[in-house]
């Protein structure tokens, strides 16, 4: 039963662990503290014309 | 009672010109900017060399950027372009109401209606070539002021603000005035010019363009009748994509025709030198505008773009046109008044109209205001308060965009009028996705792969929302929004290079206002009227 207690409180303690350090890694890092995730950037090539240039106009 | 029976007929034609006006501009009155094609109007468009021809780019929109930022620092720039447009479509009938030699006010409507309502200032609005609307509605008030020197200054005005522009009132003016006045005419066509030509000058040896534009730019057929049969019926314009759907109509070649026998016999009627040579005028447009579709015409066109600084102006031959509009609607308006019966007139009010509905309300829906996004207000203020030297360049490294924010449509990089910096734009200009050459040499070395700092750009402007690529590999990231990101160059940003000498461009701006300012203090102040009555006594 104690060996038991101890296994899951080293799990759990593990898990904290783990959580804890990845939270503070991901805070210091911060690999997505560029995203703008209220205002997003739009994308090129919106039209889906797959043009790398928009044409001045176009003769028949 | 009785003077308000004398006073409204005087109110009839302008009261008929604003309408039409309205009926198409309308819907664009409102907040917000029309951005299409080749029109780009900002909140408050910056005073910088380019705007005066001092840049490296061939002076295309001098002095127009130099006028619209002048007036952008006191008017919003939305405001400037209402008044622009609506301005065009107001007086340019009204000035060819005036010029028809008639008591009748109906005959008067159909001089306005005949030049108000024509395919030239459809095709051209949803061009967005705004400078050509206001040279098209100085013609005839420059016609109408081909005896006063300082009239016919001001009369130009209008038309002075872009290359195309100032030739076409320019030689107006000189054709009208006849061989008597040449001595007044031609000083004043050359001065008022002066602050694109001069500058053009100095560009001239980038002022070179590539024949292929020839083709790619000639009078184009909008029906059965052929490309010149279109150019008769003032419309014809390379662009397809601006051409209202009612010029497609299988009548309207038959109502040129039997339009243009109405006018050559109305003008017949008109025993009058200046109206002899306006009308030969218009026939020499109409002869540049189909000189690309006639045969040998092509060639001739291409060399001379290719190899005489400045025939590019060439190049969009339809534009030319314009100078026929006028006799065209003189004449109808003249066979009108001699036939005198007022089922005629009603018919030629309506027929203009009837053949071309779809120019009003915005050309049918195609124009609408918009909105910059507040990303653009954003660039522009880090811009304008960062002390870190060097000019901008913009990607997708094109000339034209299409912004979901603008519906798709297709207009010209808004960059160069809303920054406040010197901005390079890629030249090139696709038509049918066939490339044709700019001539911006900085652009030409930028697209060699020439480092940016070199050439004095110390910023990268992408904007979003539009196709095209873009490469931002060792840039440094200033802004980023959801249509825009800034970047800043790294390393050290050299002076942007030399454009032409500043004195001569100095000179000829200094002149052509001088000669502006001194029409109208000629005109307002007692000299000039009593100059006016002491001639008449004796």
């Amino acid at each position: 039963m104690g060996k038991l207690i101890g296994v899951i409180a080293t799990v759990l303690v593990g898990v904290a662990a783990a959580t804890g350090v990845t939270f503070a890694v991901n805070k210091a890092a911060a690999p997505d503290k560029t995203v703008n995730l209220e205002n997003p950037a739009s994308p090129n090539n919106m039209s889906g014309n797959g043009s790398s240039s928009v044409n001045y106009g176009s003769t028949p | 009672m009785t003077a308000a029976v004398r006073w409204w007929p005087r109110l009839v034609v302008p009261g008929i010109c604003l309408g039409m006006a309205l009926l198409v501009l309308a819907p664009l009155l409102g907040h917000g900017f029309v951005l299409t094609y080749d029109m780009v109007f900002a909140p408050r468009q910056y005073l910088l060399p380019d705007s005066f021809g001092l840049g490296s780019a061939l002076p295309r929109s001098v002095p127009a950027d130099a006028v619209v930022g002048l007036l952008t620092t006191v008017v919003p720039g939305e405001v400037v372009q209402q008044a622009f447009l609506l301005g065009a479509l107001f007086l340019g009938p009204l000035g060819a109401a005036r010029l028809v030699p008639t008591e009748s006010v109906g005959v008067r409507v159909v001089a306005a209606v005949s030049y108000g309502w024509t395919a030239y200032l459809a095709e051209r609005l949803l061009m967005g070539h705004w400078p050509y609307l206001l040279a098209y509605a100085a013609l005839p008030w420059v016609v109408l002021a081909r005896k006063s020197a300082a009239k016919l200054v001001l009369a130009c005005v209008p038309g002075i603000l872009t290359p195309t522009g100032g030739i076409l009132v320019g030689v107006m003016a000189i054709v009208a005035g006849g061989p008597r006045r040449l001595r007044v005419t031609v000083p004043i066509a050359v001065v008022l010019n002066a602050p694109w030509w001069v500058p053009a000058l100095l560009h001239s040896g980038t002022a070179l363009s590539t024949e292929d534009g020839v083709a790619a730019f000639a009078a184009r057929e909008e029906s059965w009748g052929g490309p010149v049969m279109s150019l008769l019926g003032l419309g014809g314009i390379w662009n397809g994509e601006v051409v209202p759907d009612s010029r497609a109509n299988p009548l309207v070649p038959v109502l040129t025709l039997a339009t243009v026998a109405v006018a050559l016999l109305g003008l017949r009627q008109l025993r009058t030198s200046w109206a002899r040579r306006i009308t030969i005028l218009g026939a020499v447009g109409v002869f540049i505008a189909a000189l690309p579709t006639l045969p040998g015409g092509g060639p001739l066109l291409g060399w001379i773009v290719a190899h005489v600084p400045g025939g590019g102006l060439l190049r969009d031959s339809q534009k030319w046109v314009a100078w026929w509009a006028l006799p065209l609607a003189l004449g109808v308006a003249v066979a009108v008044d001699r036939l005198g019966r007022k089922a005629v007139v009603a018919a030629a009010i309506a027929i203009p109209v009837i053949a071309m509905p779809d120019f009003a309300f915005a050309g049918w829906g195609r124009l609408h205001s918009t909105q910059y996004p507040d990303d653009w207000y954003a660039v522009r203020d880090v811009l304008a308060h960062d002390q870190r030297p060097g000019d901008v360049v913009t990607q997708p490294f094109g000339t034209f965009r299409q912004f979901a924010w603008n519906r798709d449509r297709t207009q010209l990089d808004p960059a160069p009028r809303f920054l406040p910096r010197p901005t390079v734009i890629d030249d090139t200009l696709y038509v049918n996705g066939r490339p044709l050459r700019g001539e911006d040499p900085r652009a030409q070395r930028i697209r060699d792969g020439e480092p940016l700092g070199r050439l004095g750009i110390g910023w990268v402007l992408v904007e979003r929302g539009t196709p095209g690529q873009t490469d931002v590999d060792g840039l440094e990231p200033v802004y980023r929004g959801r249509w825009l990101d800034l970047y800043r160059v790294p390393g050290p940003i050299a002076a942007a290079p030399d454009g032409p000498a500043k004195t001569p461009i100095i000179v000829a701006f200094a002149a052509a206002g001088a000669m502006i300012l001194f029409s109208l203090l000629w005109l307002a102040l007692p000299t000039g009227r009593l100059t006016a009555l002491q001639s008449r006594r004796e």
